[in-house]
């Protein structure tokens, strides 16, 4: 893109709404990298899946209630049950994973469980490319076109609902692991698992309502991005995870507030960033080097801070 | 008592193998894997897989200089291969945008330095990150490398690709048939292997492993941890791309969408489940991830579950007797002799499955050297129990 | 400093690894480097021979195609399409037989497929299906004299490689990108009148190809492409980023070089932006997943096809077998006749050059090249000739043009 048409105030506002959108499905999933990685300092790699399996789930129940036909308040009842069904099957997932994947790899050396979870991530993915043949799944258009606000600040209905509906989410997470018993243990065990294991947390238990929340996370991610995008299919896990996991190590891998800022700033290094690039006279970086941009951004933000933007103490011993 | 049981007969085997002296041993696997070609049922698409195995075994040992030896977590593997490969296609066939044609042997030295060179590259600017914040860079700089490929049209002809590169001879002999490969691969792994293992029980080897098991106390003790770690990155660079070379060799075609993170993923997958340092180790899983999805769908693989019908029948047999049962039926097995076609058609699925389950099984690999073994049985951590140790 | 040894034995081992090479290269002879190009077509050297098949035996094809992951979807009815052609069908009494390869559209893919194939005595084969699978098996089936016929490679490489030498034994139903490009580019000037257009292409060998060939035909003929042509890869779903830069640039056209399944998630979103400017694409969208994943927002849609409108006798008799055989719609995946038509010059040939030899039959595979290399056919995707470097040249128009109108393709004249 070349300065000449890239001045108007609509333009920078559009880009900026984009970066949102992208940014808010990178944190959702995000999330579900960093939590597990506080915990069990792993890289989930088959968290990518989970997010495409909630996302199949939520399909499978918005045409299971009629998709496209509904109107009114269906429609809002439809995306609730779709939310509802894709956090159920992402976090079923995420807990079969757990028990049969991970948790027989707690004591072994550390990269047994990654490999074990690039597994699970190939199995899965390759499994619902096998059971769809390969074939991409619609969701229903239920938003209306268009966008609401005033001219040139206007944001398109869809884009409004995805970014409210994660922020929701993301405020609902962090409720969770401040307020409540549940989130006190997930930060004990965070700690130091042997130290809350003598508090009387139950490690195990504890491990598996990250994998949940995790998941539960993943799973709306996959259900918005059914709604905006539409197109699913079996291996539309793959690209977002990579990209969250970056985003979750751009921001601190382990901290939840640096997921949720690695992840918007990843959105918004690929939109405004871009785009910002260009103006500069004689640059001209198109769509294709939109992750040669993210990465270079990633390297040079650990070269100032090396264990991200949020990171603290962890990464000491890798 | 031992012995009786299967594991008891392996261990027997492995500790009268480890016992013997190491010439025997090389002796020994030359003069196994020289005859491979003159098996009958080893015909062309078997010799092509086991190139494909060897060039993977080959980048398996370069990749456990980096992770293996330095301890440094390398997901962005790809990216020396892919220069190798890319050093060659360019500096050797008509087809590329320079015009320039070199022989074979000529361009793969120039290929170890550019690999070497890229991983110094690497390098240099990752040297504080540690664990996963370095998988994840190292990840990214494969992609960028990709990208890179796939735009800078006017060097690397883009998305096109480059054909007619120019295969190697040996004392007259042109390689460029599946049999000459095999043995080119052969040998050269051998001679990687050599070095690597030479490299590790060296004072750099010891050096690299101080570096792993404890940075800082490295750093203490005198160890020039950036030069260390540097030498690791580029020296695994640098038979990544003698991988590349022959890679863009063989198959005299080069294009992007070859060197993407799967390449790295499998690479360092079977370095981990043949049991990190170990080189049968690393054949064995080269030939695990590699060789098998291909294997799978061979007419001899189809040809050898036929023969199982019975096994269909005995479990049809039992479906059949819960139909009658069950409300709702069960599909029951299709006719063995198309097991191969459905084992081919779902071959990934298998092939993750395979990974999970071998790690689970065996955390430490197939064939864990000795002392990764020790390392595994007593975890210093006091959260030993969910903090794995070092690498 | 007591590193110093180390550093000095590291030196050692490279000079010494070097020396080796240099001393090898010494020995061996030269290439001999020299490129042709353009020009009268010469072959290299087909190892041709002939093939005998024992009384009762089948004769065997080769289909080289895509059946796992990702584009299974594009590659199992290529596959099946090829196979219905043999259905019913002998060879002097033999029966044929198919014996089905999965290439994965990559390069090794296609040399693994292609070895797999030929070690099982196939007298030709159909595919591989796409090009770098095609360039990376070439030498192969060139070296066993066995003839292949890609239904669907567009590339120009494959009939346009490198050093002079044209492969004698690869030909193509398809007509490369050098014909789809340059015809989409006069349409979009002289029948949609855009003056200016902006590219948005998939970043692999396809729609990079597409690209350029569209970029030079429409900048010839007077247009402008405004800003740079935008790349994505596969699989990308957010294109929202280049939506927005297309509404800054105003652009009369979007030229988009790709597959459906990209085309899908972007044309929506286009769309939903933009209801107004003119969308053209290619053969790879072309495709009822595209209308019924698009929707509403595919009507008004351009979209070419670098062959003759799949219509007549011929088109009809292939679509009704394909459909009662396969149960999938003869239109909903690219390439299904070209496929058809591959296997049927290939059987066609197999008829006229096949010998009887007291119930054994003996097939020369030179004569089988030759014969193929005559096929004059008016198959289900249009008349079918080869020229001497396997292109096919049987259309006289063989770009045409559909618009998407009530969620079906309309041919636009």
């Amino acid at each position: 893109m070349t300065i000449l048409f890239a001045t108007s105030t609509s333009f920078w506002v559009d880009q900026f709404v984009n970066g949102l959108t992208t940014g808010s499905l990178y944190a959702l999933i995000a999330l579900g990298y960093t939590m597990v990685y506080g915990v069990l300092q792993m890289i989930n790699f088959a968290h990518g899946e989970v997010f495409m399996l909630g996302s199949f789930a939520g399909y499978g129940a918005m045409a299971a209630m009629g998709g496209s036909e509904l109107d009114g308040a269906m429609i809002a009842v439809s995306i609730l049950v779709a939310l509802l069904a894709a956090m159920t099957a992402s976090a079923a997932t995420s807990v079969a994973l757990e028990r049969f994947a991970y948790r027989p790899l707690r004591n072994a050396p550390r990269l047994a469980p990654l490999i074990s979870a690039i597994g699970a991530s190939i199995f899965l993915q390759y499994l619902v490319l096998d059971r769809t043949s390969s074939e991409a799944k619609f969701y229903p258009n239920v938003f209306p076109d268009g966008s609401f606000g005033v001219e040139p600040f206007e944001i398109e209905y869809i884009q409004a609902f995805l970014i409210g509906s994660s922020l929701l989410m993301m405020v609902f997470l962090y409720l969770i692991i401040q307020k409540t018993k549940m989130g006190r243990a997930i930060r004990a065990v965070a700690e130091s698992p042997s130290n809350a294991s003598l508090m009387g947390v139950d490690v195990n238990r504890t491990i598996v309502n990250v994998f949940i929340l995790g998941a539960a996370m993943a799973g709306v991610a996959g259900v918005l991005h059914g709604l905006f995008f539409q197109t699913i299919r079996g291996s539309m896990g793959f690209l977002p995870g990579i990209k969250a996991f970056t985003a979750a190590v751009l921001g601190g891998i382990g901290s939840v507030p640096g997921a949720v800022a690695g992840g918007f700033f990843l959105g918004m290094t690929e939109t405004v960033g871009r785009e910002l690039l260009n103006t500069i006279p004689g640059v001209d970086l198109p769509n294709q080097w939109r992750d040669v941009i993210a990465f270079s951004l990633l390297v040079l933000v650990l070269l100032f801070r090396p264990t991200g933007i949020f990171g603290e103490k962890v990464a000491k011993r890798a | 008592m031992p012995e009786t049981t299967f594991r008891g007969w392996m261990g027997d085997a492995r500790a009268r193998w480890a016992a013997s002296p190491s010439w025997a041993k090389t002796v020994a696997l030359f003069a196994l894997l020289a005859v491979v070609p003159f098996i009958p049922m080893f015909d062309e698409p078997w010799l092509r897989v086991f190139f494909l195995v060897g060039l993977y075994v080959m980048l398996g040992l370069g990749l456990n200089v980096v992770v293996g030896f330095a301890g440094l977590l390398d997901l962005g593997y790809v990216a020396f291969f892919a220069v190798g490969a890319y050093t060659l296609a360019i500096l050797s066939s008509a087809s590329s945008p320079l015009d320039v044609y070199l022989n074979f042997w000529l361009v793969l030295p120039l290929g170890m330095v550019a690999g070497a060179c890229a991983g110094l590259l690497l390098g240099l600017p990752v040297l504080p990150l540690r664990g996963d914040y370095l998988a994840i860079v190292t990840l990214g700089f494969g992609e960028i490398v990709r990208i890179l490929l796939v735009n800078m049209d006017n060097i690397t002809a883009g998305a096109q690709g480059i054909s007619a590169i120019s295969t190697p001879d040996v004392v007259l002999r042109d390689i460029d048939d599946p049999t000459s490969w095999y043995y080119f691969i052969v040998i050269a792994a051998a001679i990687v292997a050599f070095v690597t293992t030479r490299l590790r029980d060296s004072r750099v080897g010891r050096a690299w492993e101080a570096i792993r098991e404890d940075e800082d106390v490295a750093a203490g003790m005198g160890i020039n941890t950036v030069k260390y770690k540097l030498m690791a990155f580029s020296m695994g660079a640098a038979i990544g791309a003698v991988g590349g070379v022959l890679y863009a060799s063989q198959y005299s075609f080069v294009n992007p969408s070859a060197f993407t993170l799967q390449v790295s993923v499998n690479v360092l997958a079977l370095v981990i489940i043949g049991g990190m340092g170990s080189t049968t180790g690393i054949v064995f899983g080269s030939f695990i991830l590699v060789g098998l999805p291909d294997i799978l769908q061979f007419r001899q693989t189809g040809d050898l579950l036929g023969n199982f019908e019975f096994i269909r029948s005995a479990v049809n047999g039992v479906i059949d007797g819960l139909d009658a049962l069950l409300p709702w039926g069960i599909g029951g097995l299709p006719p063995s002799d198309t097991w191969g076609e459905e084992l081919a058609d779902k071959r990934f699925i298998i092939y993750g499955a395979l990974l999970v389950a071998i790690m689970v099984l065996r955390p430490a690999g197939l064939f864990p050297s000795k002392r990764r073994e020790l390392e595994f049985e007593n975890p210093a951590d006091a959260d030993a129990p969910l903090r794995a140790g070092a690498v | 400093m007591r590193n110093k040894g180390i550093s000095l034995k590291w030196m050692w081992l490279v000079a010494l690894m070097a020396l080796t090479a240099l001393v090898a290269a010494a020995c061996g002879d030269d290439d001999d480097g020299a490129g042709g190009g353009g020009g009268a077509v010469t072959y290299g050297k087909a190892g041709f021979t002939t093939i005998t098949i024992d009384a009762g035996a089948p004769v065997k094809i080769g289909i080289s195609s895509v059946l796992s992951g990702d584009l299974k979807g594009l590659g199992e009815p290529i596959a099946n399409a090829a196979a219905l052609a043999g259905e019913g069908k002998d060879i002097k009494g033999h029966k044929i037989e198919f014996v089905r390869k999965d290439d994965s559209c990559t390069a090794e893919g296609g040399a693994s497929a292609a070895a797999q194939i030929l070690q099982e005595n196939v007298v030709a084969a159909v595919g591989p299906i796409c090009s770098g699978g095609v360039v990376a098996a070439q030498t192969q089936y060139e070296a066993k004299g066995v003839s292949h016929v890609s239904p669907s490679s567009t590339a120009i490489k494959p009939t346009t490689p490198d050093r002079g030498q044209v492969f004698q034994t690869f030909f193509r139903v398809t007509y490369n990108d050098s014909i789809q490009g340059p015809a989409q580019a006069t349409f979009a000037k002289d029948k949609l009148g855009a003056k200016t257009a902006y590219i948005v292409y998939d970043t692999d060998a396809y729609g990079a190809g597409l690209r350029d060939a569209f970029r030079a035909a429409f900048v010839k003929g007077g247009g402008k492409i405004v800003g740079s042509p935008e790349g994505f890869e596969k699989k990308a779903t957010d294109f929202k980023s280049i939506v927005t830069n297309i509404q800054a640039a105003k652009p009369d056209l979007v030229y988009f070089a790709g597959f459906y399944a990209e085309a899908t998630p972007f044309i929506k979103q286009l769309r939903a932006a933009d209801k107004n400017v003119k969308f053209l694409a290619g053969d790879g969208v072309k495709n009822d997943e595209f209308t019924k994943g698009a929707g509403a927002d595919a009507e008004g849609a351009y979209l070419s096809l670098p062959s003759p409108v799949l219509t007549g006798p011929a088109y009809e008799a292939f679509g009704t077998a394909y459909e009662k055989a396969t149960g999938a719609k003869r239109d909903a995946s690219p390439f299904v006749a070209e496929s058809y038509d591959a296997a049927t010059v290939i059987i066609n040939a197999l008829n006229k050059v096949a010998v009887d030899d007291g119930g054994k039959l003996k097939i020369d595979l030179k004569k089988l090249n030759e014969e193929i290399r005559k096929t004059d056919l008016n198959g289900a995707s249009g008349k079918i000739k080869f020229d001497a470097r396997g292109d096919n040249a049987g259309g006289a128009t063989p770009v045409t043009l559909f618009v998407i109108k009530d969620g079906k393709y309309a041919e636009q004249k």
